[in-house]
């Protein structure tokens, strides 16, 4: 049975195997600090907005259509605090490339507003986007907002992309816009050859308290 | 410096296209000079007098007295460059990097001062009409305000909701400032007291890559990311005009002295090799008149309320004046 941060300080304590500082404090606030100090997470890396944001993008998960080209994608992820909290009450807004390399700054193709589940949680449908003629690497911008907590543009960018050669810890600086390896996702390849088969990345969003 | 315009010149140099409906003929040569080096990028100051070259091979940065060809100020590209301005009056010349560090260079003599302002790279550098303050802003973060009398220091930081400033904007008589953002929000501030006068949330649904006002103060002028130029009251902050023109992203918006003509810059986002469009608006008549064939063209300004482009052969450089 999987023992309790509680448990397992009051047996160290029991034991002499572990002593607190000031000795009046209780294990169990220093079992919950300790718990809060693993939840804890980095914030996202910023990356640039990019100059093709658009505002008003329509509420849709679904950003490809049924006809359209290029290989189809599903990103997932959770939206968190950097405190390790979820954060149902974010919106994120997301816009990309068609498979062409083309952004519609007529219209709204793929661009989109969408806000996380109980849990945090988010997903949504596209294509893998192709090279925008003056960028280097494929990419997918994110501009992420909460309640209480800074606002966050970055930019996902998938490691089977021919640019990083198989190698995106050697290679992410052949496109000098990306600020960190971390926003460089492994894909996975999903479903039946014969049939249908989808490029899935995850993505988790950390967001700093403002 | 302009974004789109950055990506471009990266790239390529520049030529007109397109139905010349002007005559080559209105394009007057009153200057040349030979550059440091072959350079397909220049920056012509307001007052006409200097320029600054962006060396193709290293990628250095020269500023050239344009009558004697004297080199006042040179940069070395060890630190990448992004971002620079001559002030209105030719005095002071800032360059901005890609480690968020800006240098301000007095031009007559006297020592630089370089200071870090951001983690992010400089994009925008826009001297005010004061002669003391210059706009800053690095990418994503809010635009910054900084006086220059003495040691440089913040003197304010404009709002934007999210990213920060891509296109701003000096009134000519130095009251105002606009600065549009990547939130696509125009906003117009007093110089005075850095107050918010008018915030426009309407008028475009995409990013504004350049600004001006025209030179009575009562336009100001945006494009961007919509093709559009738009034509905003100063006074008020509202919409008045909205003139579409030839498809392609504005990347570069430049009033001439008539209050009347604007040139405006169309590039091809979907192609950055493919030559820039460009035209004279009308803004009372709210209709475009595309530009004369030149053969390569490297850099262009507002002097003395007429356009200026220059043109380079190799390190020979020649200014064209447009009528």
């Amino acid at each position: 049975m999987e023992m309790k941060r509680r448990e397992l300080l009051e047996k160290c304590a029991a034991l002499g195997a572990m002593t607190i500082a000031g000795g009046a404090m209780p294990i169990v606030a220093v079992a919950r600090a300790w718990d809060d100090a693993e939840k804890r997470k980095t914030p996202t890396p910023w990356c640039e907005l990019g100059p093709f944001y658009k505002r008003d993008a329509p509420h849709t998960t679904m950003l490809r259509g049924a006809n359209d080209s290029g290989m189809p994608l599903a990103v997932a992820g959770t939206v968190y605090s950097v405190n390790g909290n979820i954060l149902q009450d974010a919106t994120l807004e997301i816009w990309q490339t068609d498979n062409a390399g083309h952004y519609d700054n007529q219209g709204y193709l793929y661009r989109a507003i969408m806000k996380p589940d109980g849990k945090g949680g988010y997903a949504f449908e596209s294509v893998l986007p192709g090279h925008y003629p003056a960028r280097v690497a494929q990419h997918v911008h994110y501009l992420v907002t909460a309640p209480g907590h800074k606002p966050i543009t970055t930019q996902l960018y998938f490691a089977t992309d021919p640019v990083f050669q198989g190698d995106p810890d050697k290679n992410m600086k052949a496109d000098p816009l990306i600020t960190s390896r971390e926003l460089i996702r492994a894909v996975v390849i999903k479903g039946d050859p014969g049939t249908h088969i989808v490029a899935a990345v995850n993505f988790d969003i950390v967001l700093e308290k403002a | 410096m302009k974004r789109l315009l950055g990506m471009v010149i990266a790239l390529c140099c520049w030529t007109f296209s397109g139905n010349a409906t002007a005559s080559a003929a209105d394009l007057k040569p009153v200057a040349s000079v030979t550059l440091p080096c072959e350079s397909t990028y220049q920056m012509i100051s307001p007052t006409g007098k200097t320029l600054a070259a962006l060396c193709n091979a290293d990628r250095s940065l020269h500023v050239v007295d344009i009558a004697s060809g004297k080199e006042l100020f040179a940069q070395a590209s060890d630190i990448r460059i992004s971002a620079s301005d001559f002030s209105r009056d030719g005095k002071w010349f800032g360059v901005g990097f890609w480690d968020g560090t800006v240098k301000i260079v007095p031009l007559a003599g006297g020592a630089a001062q370089q200071w870090r302002v951001s983690e992010h790279r400089i994009h925008l550098i826009e001297f005010l009409r004061d002669g003391h303050s210059v706009f800053v802003d690095a990418l994503g973060d809010p635009g910054q305000i900084w006086d220059l009398s003495g040691t440089a220091k913040p003197v304010a930081t404009l709002h934007s909701d999210f990213s920060g400033p891509s296109a701003v904007a000096a009134s000519a008589y130095g009251k105002l400032l606009a600065t549009g953002g990547g939130d696509t929000v125009m906003r117009i501030y007093d110089t005075g007291t850095w107050k918010m006068l008018h915030e426009n949330r309407n008028a475009s649904k995409l990013e504004m890559f350049d600004m001006d006002f025209t030179p009575d103060g009562k336009y100001l002028l945006a494009g961007g990311a919509d093709d559009h130029l738009l034509v905003i009251d100063a006074a008020t902050g509202e919409e008045t005009r909205k003139l579409g023109g030839p498809s392609g992203v504005i990347d570069d918006v430049s009033a001439l002295g008539d209050n009347t003509h604007v040139l405006v810059e169309y590039v091809d986002a979907d192609d950055v090799n493919k030559p820039p469009v460009h035209a004279i608006w009308n803004l009372d008549t709210q209709k475009a008149q595309a530009m004369p064939d030149l053969e390569t063209v490297t850099g262009h300004r507002v002097v003395n309320g007429k356009m200026w482009f220059a043109s380079t052969k190799g390190t020979a450089l020649q200014i064209f004046e447009y009528n």
